[in-house]
């Protein structure tokens, strides 16, 4: 669904992985805000994952501030973010860019290259 | 009904010589889905039987709905959907006959439900068992399991020789079980890719013992495999190597060390310091490779 | 040819590994068997193990094609496996087939030994002749089922069509199979030794091919029958059904899978018997027969409808189900139940179709005519009916009984076998007459059979019912059983009823066994196996409606036996003719005109005297004695006294008991040759007759005696068939002094059936009770025959009121089978008037007695109702479905001119 892809080889959760993704798709707008996301049910079926592990993901979501619920009705993508989040967030691209770093200095790549990485990386996904 | 399910204690079983289970004490909740992974042998299919009733407790108890199922196994089995390992299904019936006759067995049998998964899963209302493929026979016998809403619905090894569409089918029914249903579910299986995705916990079972509970992500946080380079000339080092309480394996691996530990990143570091060692990388862990640290016959804590 | 030698070798290794072992099974079974009927038996009866051995020749020849397959099971085809190997087809079918078949001889060797050694051989029943006659068919019933075998697989459905030539052949053309059966056409053996050897070759040839193309993957199929199912309109492709319980359920799933398993064993069978081994010779239908075969099938079928339910149920996915283990047993059992019965009807309707083609068209006739009338009573008919399958049903259970606690039936045997040895005098033998093995002889052997089987099926039914205690109470619980069971045998030697109690326990304990078997599979312990009330229930219903059932025919039976007893009685008490010797003598005395002192005197020389013509010796001696007798009539007359106390006191010399009735008014020439005519005849007719009814009667008695040992009640029975043949009392003597044609007189003890005393008191053995019924049938037949003869003898000497008018047709006590033959004696008479009529003159009389004599023969086994003499004429009436036989009588009385016959 929405062509999420799961990958068991590697340590990472597989919630984790289904938060990442669906915050993948919002990024590069496949996902608007406003817009509902697929019933748990729904998502665990097409996926075949667990149904406790769509519920574990849509929470952490929540948690961000990505999504909200509304009672009865549905989970949908927050418009914009709230301010709460933004520690969360500083906290996120602070981890994702010391890993890039640490990467970085692994294989020998000036930070140069990286900052025309990323500038790439930002123009595409506009 | 706030008791679990399943409560089994202190289970042990021996058959001649071997020992197929040993003290065995598990319990399972309502509504998770629970998955038993382990080696050909290792227990597993023993372990169900006890739930059914079809084996009695040597040693140790077996309590199912809180009755022992071997004691009072109508009530018991009226509320269990089984699919067992070899497909023991009639074969000489056609799948509309076979539903039609396991209905006069379970007051909660909803034909309607049947007549759509036999739909689903394209199943020729009068097509013979024994002339079905494996797949169909499989889908069949879940079809019969799940069809009348059964509290715990136990299947050994529903995947095991399927095609990738059985398995599919199978295993989206298994998750919507989960979804609609409180029922709680409990399957083996050799495919841990399936395990991991489907299940809430996971038991695994080696040699009779259990040496794993837990959801997966629980399971593999406690996996850690490290690459380690480490001077195992030093007698200290083949000290800790062999014996050291926090290491679930070590293989030697290209003049380095694969250690597996249960301790976090920086725990483990503080040890190898003190051995004079360094983490060099920490590798990916998949279920199977918790499977294979495990089990495996190097492991020196056997 | 190294390799072939080498491959060959190898190959005859594996056969003989393989089918040594079950040979030398059998062989050391055959043999255990064979000393255990030889030590429980007299020497003198050898029909058990005549029985025995046919079986287990039959058996290994069964057994033969069997081998294992991949999977260790036991297949008849071929393993796999040895087909993938570059082998040459010869090596995979000759050789076995050699080793097999020499297998085979080497067995019947073995057993023909096993026979010399413990008894006489050869002997009547089994010599050389009965070698050859079972090894041709054994050996042909294994080259059959090992071409069958062999080529099941590469010629699919050429059996079956075989088998349905074969039997549309045996249905249709009965001819073909009376070839098998009839020995009186010319050329018999050389047309069924063609056929034999054809057909051996043919089977020879599919064996060695169909191994052939299963190696090259060839399939030869003609259409089967599922291309017939598939023509017939489909209704609808499957059944929609719904079940309302899971009993029910079950129930249909193992009824639609089993029920044709006995049915169709049974009628293979039936086919094989009537095809193969069937000689008429063989079978009589008298009532031993009968339940001989019945017996067979009763023990045989069972087996294999149980195992077959239990392999075809053996699905596991039932066992999974949420149903208590009991509702499956009890359905199982009604399916099997429901199965028996179609096979039991098969049984029935095969047998008389088998009856009816090959031995006796006009059966229904011939056994109407033959059987005595007690037989074909509405009540009597009903009530055997009934017994048939209640006992049955009984045997079948107690055979899944057998099947399901194999260690019950091993100590029961155990139990058995002792007890035969000790009452057998085995053991008596060594500890000397008197004491207990004295007494134990007078133990009827059923009580303590039925003691061990009770005592068995208590302790079971309680062990498994009452929770485990410890060793005293374990000890308690069986002595206490012990006393139970034999309190209850002992008060069934006394009140019958009681017997209902054994018979319920015994029959509902299968239920039981079955419901424990399952449970036992389901949880590894049998866990949910209650006591089967509702069998037991309705087990005890039908018994006490089939024991009241029997009581009160037996009470209409035995007051009717006491009617006639004491109708009897007064007849014979009136009768003039009535033996002993008194009355005759009087008789005599009455009508001989001489002072009995002269009587007394003549008796005397002719004692001392036997040689002596008769006639010149009483004119010598009333000479002597200065008599002067010139009245011919008053000389007549006392030589037909003479004639009449010396033939007594021959007859009863030899114990022969008939009565020759001369008729009066011949004159003295006539007389003399009549006399003689009739002598030799009487001694011709009667040295065959007696000549055939020995052999019949020595066989039939060997077969009564070696059934005695278990059936002691034979010695009673009277068998009714064409040569009427009562067993004496006694039946300790010599066959040719059984008493051939009724009138023994003493009617004291029928209603003495094997009276046996215990503790002072009497009671009657467990086997009378059991056949009251057809035992107090024979004895009213036989009482009845004797008082129609009685009758009929008054009625013919004119001794009845009747006998102004003519016989009139259709009076009942002529339409009895068995009359005829005890009309012997009338018959001398008409011969003698009828020789009498056909110009005696002529001196080659008794030449033409030898061509007379077999029509004689024949004309007792017609249906001759009666005759009336009058004047010279004679008046014979028989029969309706005698007609063909006037013309030979008519023959035989040229010159006498019979009355249209109606």
């Amino acid at each position: 669904m929405y062509g999420i892809k799961l990958n068991f080889d590697g340590g990472m959760p597989i919630y984790l992985q289904v938060v990442n993704q669906i915050k993948h798709l919002i990024a590069s707008r496949r996902l608007q805000p406003g817009s509902e996301l697929p019933p748990i049910r729904k998502l665990a079926q097409s996926l075949l994952v667990n149904p406790n592990t769509v519920v574990k993901a849509y929470k952490e979501l929540e948690r961000q501030g990505i999504v909200f619920t509304k009672r009865g009705t549905g989970t949908f993508i927050s418009e914009g973010h709230s301010p709460l989040n933004k520690k969360e967030q500083k906290k996120v691209i602070g981890s994702l860019a010391g890993q890039l770093v640490t990467q970085a200095k692994l294989l020998n790549i000036p930070m140069a290259e990286i900052i025309q990485e990323i500038e790439k990386q930002f123009k595409e996904g506009a | 009904m706030m008791h679990n399910i399943v409560e089994i204690s202190k289970l042990s079983r021996n058959f001649q010589a071997t020992k197929a289970l040993d003290n065995i004490s598990l319990e399972l909740d309502t509504g998770k889905v629970y998955g038993l992974v382990g080696e050909n042998g290792a227990g597993k299919s023993t372990l169900i039987k006890h739930i059914i009733g079809a084996l009695q407790p040597q040693i140790g108890s077996v309590k199912v709905f809180g009755k022992s199922p071997a004691q009072y196994p109508v009530e018991v089995l009226s509320k269990i959907g089984y699919l067992s390992e070899e497909r023991d299904l009639p074969m000489w019936m056609r799948a509309r006959e076979f539903m039609d006759h396991t209905e006069a067995f379970f007051p909660d049998w909803d034909m309607g439900l049947a007549c759509d998964l036999m739909q689903k899963f394209h199943i020729d209302p009068k097509l013979k068992i024994k002339n079905m493929s494996r797949g169909q026979k499989a889908r069949t016998g879940l079809i019969a399991a799940v069809s009348h809403r059964p509290e715990l619905l136990v299947l050994d090894e529903p995947s095991s020789g399927l095609d990738v569409m059985a398995r599919y089918d199978i295993l989206s029914e298994v998750v919507n079980t989960a979804a609609s249903s409180r029922s709680t579910i409990l399957f083996s299986s050799h495919l841990l890719d399936e395990v991991e995705r489907v299940t809430d916990d996971i038991i695994m079972i080696h040699q009779g013992k259990i040496i794993l509970t837990g959801h997966v992500d629980a399971i593999k946080s406690r996996n850690n495999r490290y690459l380690t380079a480490l001077d195992s000339e030093n007698e200290k080092v083949e000290e800790y190597l062999k014996t050291g309480k926090n290491i679930i394996r070590a293989v030697r691996k290209d003049g380095e060390w694969l250690l597996v530990t249960p301790l976090s990143h920086d725990a483990f570091a503080a040890e190898m310091k003190a051995l004079g060692g360094t983490i060099t990388e920490k590798l990916p862990c998949s279920l199977e490779n918790v499977f294979i640290d495990h089990c495996s016959l190097e492991n020196h804590h056997e | 040819m190294n390799r072939i030698f080498e491959t060959s070798k190898a190959i005859i290794k594996e056969e003989f590994r393989l089918q040594l072992i079950a040979a030398l099974w059998t062989a050391a079974l055959f043999v255990l068997t064979m000393i255990a009927i030889r030590f429980t038996n007299n020497l003198a009866e050898l029909l058990p193990a005549v029985m025995v051995t046919g079986f287990y020749i039959f058996a290994f020849g069964f057994v033969l094609p069997w081998q294992t397959n991949n999977h260790g099971h036991l297949t008849p085809g071929y393993c796999r496996y040895n087909l993938n190997l570059p082998l040459h087809t010869w090596q995979l079918t000759v050789l076995p087939f050699i080793l097999r078949l020499s297998l085979l001889l080497g067995f019947i060797g073995l057993t023909t030994i096993a026979f010399a050694a413990l008894y006489k051989f050869p002997n009547v029943h089994y010599n050389w002749n009965t070698v050859i006659d079972y090894t041709e068919k054994s050996t042909l019933l294994y080259i059959g089922l090992q071409a069958f075998a062999w080529s099941r697989e590469s010629f699919k459905n050429v059996f079956l069509w075989l088998g349905v030539a074969c039997l549309a052949c045996a249905v249709a053309f009965q001819g073909i199979f009376k070839l098998f059966t009839v020995h009186s056409i010319t050329y018999y053996w050389l047309a069924v030794a063609l056929l034999l050897a054809l057909t051996v070759a043919l089977l020879l040839a599919l064996a060695f091919f169909g191994v052939r193309n299963l190696q090259r993957g060839v399939i030869f199929s003609l259409p089967g029958l599922d291309m017939l199912a598939r023509l017939l309109p489909k209704p609808k492709g499957y059944n929609q059904q719904s079940f309302e319980t899971p009993e029910h359920a079950l129930f249909v799933q193992t009824w639609k899978r089993t029920w044709y398993i006995m049915p169709s064993c049974l009628v293979f069978f039936l086919v094989l018997v009537s095809i193969l081994i069937f000689k008429p010779e063989y079978y009589h239908y008298n009532f031993l027969n009968l339940t001989a075969i019945f017996l067979g099938m009763c023990l045989t079928l069972p087996l294999i409808g149980i195992i077959s339910i239990q392999r075809v149920e053996r699905n596991r996915y039932f066992y999974n189900m949420p149903a208590p283990s009991y509702i499956i047993s009890r359905a199982r059992l009604k399916a099997f139940c429901l199965s028996f019965a179609v096979s039991l009807g098969i049984g029935v309707f095969g047998l008389f179709t088998i009856y009816k083609l090959f031995l006796a068209p006009n059966l229904p006739n011939v056994l109407l005519n033959s059987q005595p009338n007690y037989f074909n009573q509405p009540v009597v008919v009903i009530w055997f009916v009934a017994a048939a399958i209640v006992w049955a049903y009984a045997i079948a259970f107690t055979i899944i009984t057998a099947y399901y606690q194999r260690y019950l039936l091993f100590t029961f045997f155990v139990i058995a076998a002792g007890f035969i040895m000790l009452r057998s005098g085995l053991m008596s033998s060594l500890h000397g007459p008197g004491g207990l093995f004295r007494d134990l002889k007078s133990v009827p052997f059923w009580n303590i059979m039925l003691f061990a089987i009770m005592f068995l099926a208590l302790a079971k039914y309680s062990s498994a019912l009452t929770a485990k205690g410890g060793y005293v109470k374990k000890t308690a619980r069986i002595i206490s059983l012990f006393i139970a069971a034999a309190l209850i045998c002992f008060a069934c030697l006394f009140l019958r009823f009681m017997l209902l109690i054994p018979a319920v326990i015994i029959i509902s304990y299968p239920a039981y066994a079955l419901c424990r078997n399952i449970s036992n599979k389901r949880h590894e312990q049998a866990i949910d196996a209650p006591l089967p009330c509702r069998t037991i229930l309705i087990v005890t219903v039908l018994f006490s409606l089939f024991a009241s059932f029997s009581y009160l025919t037996e009470s209409i039976l035995k007051n009717r036996l006491t009617q006639q007893v004491k109708a009897c009685k007064e007849i014979t008490a009136s009768c003039p003719w009535r033996y002993p010797e008194q009355n005759i003598m009087r008789y005599a005395l009455k009508n001989a005109p001489f002072p009995k002192m002269l009587l007394l005197q003549i008796e005397k020389f002719k004692k001392s005297n036997p040689k002596s013509n008769t006639y010149a010796m009483i004119k010598s001696v009333l000479s002597k004695l200065c008599y002067k007798s010139n009245n011919s009539s008053s000389l007549k007359q006392l030589e037909f006294y003479l004639q009449i106390s010396a033939k007594y006191a021959s007859i009863s010399s030899s114990r022969l008991r008939r009565l020759i009735f001369g008729l009066p008014a011949l004159d003295q020439a006539d007389f003399k040759q009549l006399e003689q005519i009739k002598l030799s005849l009487r001694e011709l007719f009667r040295n065959i007759l007696v000549q055939r009814i020995n052999t019949q009667v020595r066989v039939t008695n060997e077969m009564i005696k070696s059934f005695k040992a278990g059936f002691g009640f034979i010695s009673e029975a009277a068998f009714s068939n064409n040569q009427t043949l009562l067993i004496n009392r006694k039946a300790q003597q010599p066959p040719e002094n059984i008493s051939l044609v009724p009138v023994p007189y003493s009617s004291a003890g029928y209603l003495d059936f094997r009276k046996r005393y215990i503790i002072k008191r009497r009671t009657q053995s467990f086997e009378s009770k059991f056949l009251m019924i057809p035992i107090l049938c024979s004895s009213l037949d036989y009482i009845d025959t004797r008082k129609r003869y009685i009758d009929s003898l008054l009625f013919i000497l004119h001794q009845k009121d009747e006998s102004k008018k003519s016989l009139p047709e259709g009076k009942d006590f002529f339409v009895d089978g068995s009359f005829p033959v005890s009309c012997n004696a009338i018959l001398e008479s008409i011969v003698s008037i009828a020789n009498r009529q056909y110009k005696i003159k002529n001196r080659t009389a008794p030449d033409n007695i030898n061509q007379l004599v077999p029509r004689y023969l024949n004309l007792s086994e017609t249906y001759l109702l009666g005759f009336k003499s009058h004047e010279d004429n004679i008046y014979m009436f028989f029969h309706k479905n005698t007609l063909e036989n006037i013309a030979l009588i008519e023959k035989s009385f040229r010159g006498s001119s019979l009355p249209s016959c109606k």
